[in-house]
């Protein structure tokens, strides 16, 4: 039950970062769309070019290119800089369908991935059903042990491959996340210092060693091993009578969600705080920066102001549409690991429902204990795509305010 | 982390050793005895850890890398606002009658010119100006950008 609620704050939580940050790209674009009609589009359009043909994106093309073809196909663009272009233009907006398209697809196929550790795990407990009805009042206590045991052992052993295959997902996904943020934030960074939020950089320079090192190196290193041994004592309580380690496991499973939950929110509320801050005195400090510049020049200061602004204008529209970009990039990323998660709990909470009425109720037992790891492992996941999201909407509303 | 497996792997090996010895011992007081002595071992090394940890005390770093900015980038960026100050400032000086071909080179400071250079090497001042008035074109330069005139050098 804590689990559900868990699962939906942070899906409505990643719903809200996602569309505050599409929808302020969205009005990033209409604001300098109406602005370029005005005037001069193609200057803006060629400052846009020089400034793309001068920032180094090659980081940032490897990582596109480490996407499978379906996951192009969503993203639209093999290429970051084309991408960056339609999106500026306007030529491109992102199709929520075919990401939903995408994720069904997902779904479905992880479905017939877990089906055969549905239908084995559910022949072990008919097999262990049968064998426990004819085995009459003959058998005695230690049999009925030694039955359940191996029984017990089959079932585990099916179900561990399937999940240390879903863990090595996640641990995949989260180094790919660090991969990510070290890629593509100093990128953002370089992008907003250029165009004057100089402040905003500092603050969140530090933020990135946190996120793209700190909270990965916990989640790897501390919280995924914790759930491995609440998963392996789990096991242990369930097969074996002699000693119970339940409350041990529940202990694993409740530090790693308690001290990822104050880590998670002590760096929203510190990059919330501090970004906002940063934010408006950026744009106090470029407006005062301009200011001096039209003072500098009393005839011709519409001349240089106007050179400045397409500098500035140039790097905040390759800020923005690089952030959306990125978006998207981690949605495409998270998708599969978070449908392969989902299917795979889902999957074994149906085994358990269906044993229990088999007369399989400790085996039942254990496949819920099971699932309640990797509800675990797919919180944690979310969350650190969730915490990935944010910064990037942070990061796209910062810088925007002295244009 | 080798510890760490260590130790859940003791934790393992003895939750197994108990199982098979529970299913291999007859019911009796051996048994429960048994029973009991193994989860006390149980107990033990699951706490085990726990002095160390507390003694060693917990050093969470969270001091990553230092994100490097693209300097190169940064400097195309400032060459662009340094021309278009030089530009401007050209155009001014011409508004004034201090046209030439003496080049102007600024320095900036994120939206701030730091310092600027005046090259008079290869000037050929048009018939307006017959004299170089260097004195005349660092003052109005240094009016014009709002420094002092130390700031501005002039060479050739």
């Amino acid at each position: 039950m804590k689990n559900k609620h868990i699962y939906i704050l942070i899906a409505f939580l990643a719903t809200v970062a996602a569309a505050c940050c599409l929808f302020s790209l969205g009005i990033d674009s209409r604001v300098y769309a109406e602005s370029a009609e005005g005037s001069d589009e193609q200057t803006v359009d060629d400052s846009v070019d020089d400034l793309l043909d001068n920032l180094d994106l090659k980081g940032v093309q490897g990582i596109i290119a480490t996407l499978s073809s379906n996951q192009l196909e969503v993203f639209g663009f093999g290429d970051i800089v084309s991408r960056i272009k339609a999106v500026i233009s306007g030529e491109y907006e992102n199709d929520f369908g075919s990401v939903i398209t995408y994720v069904l697809a997902l779904l479905g196929a992880d479905i017939f991935e877990f089906l055969p550790m549905l239908i084995g795990c559910l022949a072990i407990v008919l097999a262990y059903s049968i064998v426990n009805s004819v085995k009459g009042r003959f058998a005695s206590d230690a049999i009925e042990k030694v039955v359940y045991f191996a029984f017990g052992t089959l079932a585990v052993s099916l179900v561990v491959g399937y999940f240390s295959a879903v863990m090595a997902t996640a641990v995949k996904y989260v180094t790919s996340i660090k991969t990510q943020i070290n890629t593509i934030a100093p990128v953002l960074i370089t992008l907003m210092t250029a165009a004057g939020a100089s402040a905003s950089a500092g603050v969140y320079s530090p933020s990135i060693a946190i996120l793209g090192s700190g909270m990965t190196n916990v989640i790897i290193y501390i919280a995924f091993p914790a759930l491995i041994m609440a998963l392996v004592f789990d096991i242990i309580g369930s097969v074996s009578s002699g000693i119970k380690l339940d409350k041990t496991s529940d202990f694993f499973r409740s530090a790693c969600k308690w001290f990822l939950g104050t880590a998670f929110f002590i760096f929203v509320a510190v990059i919330g705080v501090s970004g906002i801050t940063a934010s408006v005195r950026d744009g106090i400090s470029v407006r005062a920066a301009r200011f001096a510049v039209s003072k500098y020049v009393p005839v011709i200061g519409g001349y240089l102001s106007q050179g400045f602004d397409f500098v500035m204008a140039g790097n905040v529209l390759i800020k923005n549409a690089l952030g959306s970009s990125a978006v998207i990039m981690i949605i495409l990323c998270a998708a599969p690991v978070l449908t392969k998660l989902a299917v795979f709990t889902l999957t074994l909470k149906l085994t358990a429902a269906i044993s229990e009425p088999l007369g399989g109720d400790r085996l039942s037992g254990i496949m819920t204990s099971i699932s309640k790891s990797s509800s675990v492992i797919a919180a944690v996941v979310a969350a650190m795509t969730f915490l990935y999201i944010l910064f990037l909407s942070i990061v796209i509303g910062t810088g925007n305010i002295g244009l | 982390m080798n510890a760490f497996a260590a130790w859940g792997l003791t934790i393992l090996g003895l939750a197994i050793i108990t199982t098979i010895a529970e299913m291999l011992l007859p019911q009796g007081r051996t048994r429960n005895v048994i029973r009991s002595v193994a989860a006390t071992v149980a107990t033990l090394v699951i706490v085990t850890p726990l002095p160390s940890l507390l003694r060693s005390g917990f050093d969470f770093e969270f001091s990553g890398d230092e994100v490097t900015v693209d300097s190169d980038y940064l400097a195309y960026i400032d060459g662009v606002k340094a021309n278009t100050f030089a530009s401007a400032a050209k155009e001014h000086l011409k508004s004034k009658g201090l046209d030439g071909d003496y080049k102007i080179e600024v320095t900036v400071d994120g939206f701030y010119v730091k310092s600027v250079k005046v090259n008079f090497a290869d000037s050929i001042m048009n018939g307006n100006i017959t004299n170089i008035n260097k004195s005349e074109i660092i003052k109005s330069i240094a009016d014009y950008f709002d420094i002092d005139e130390e700031a501005v050098m002039a060479y050739g």
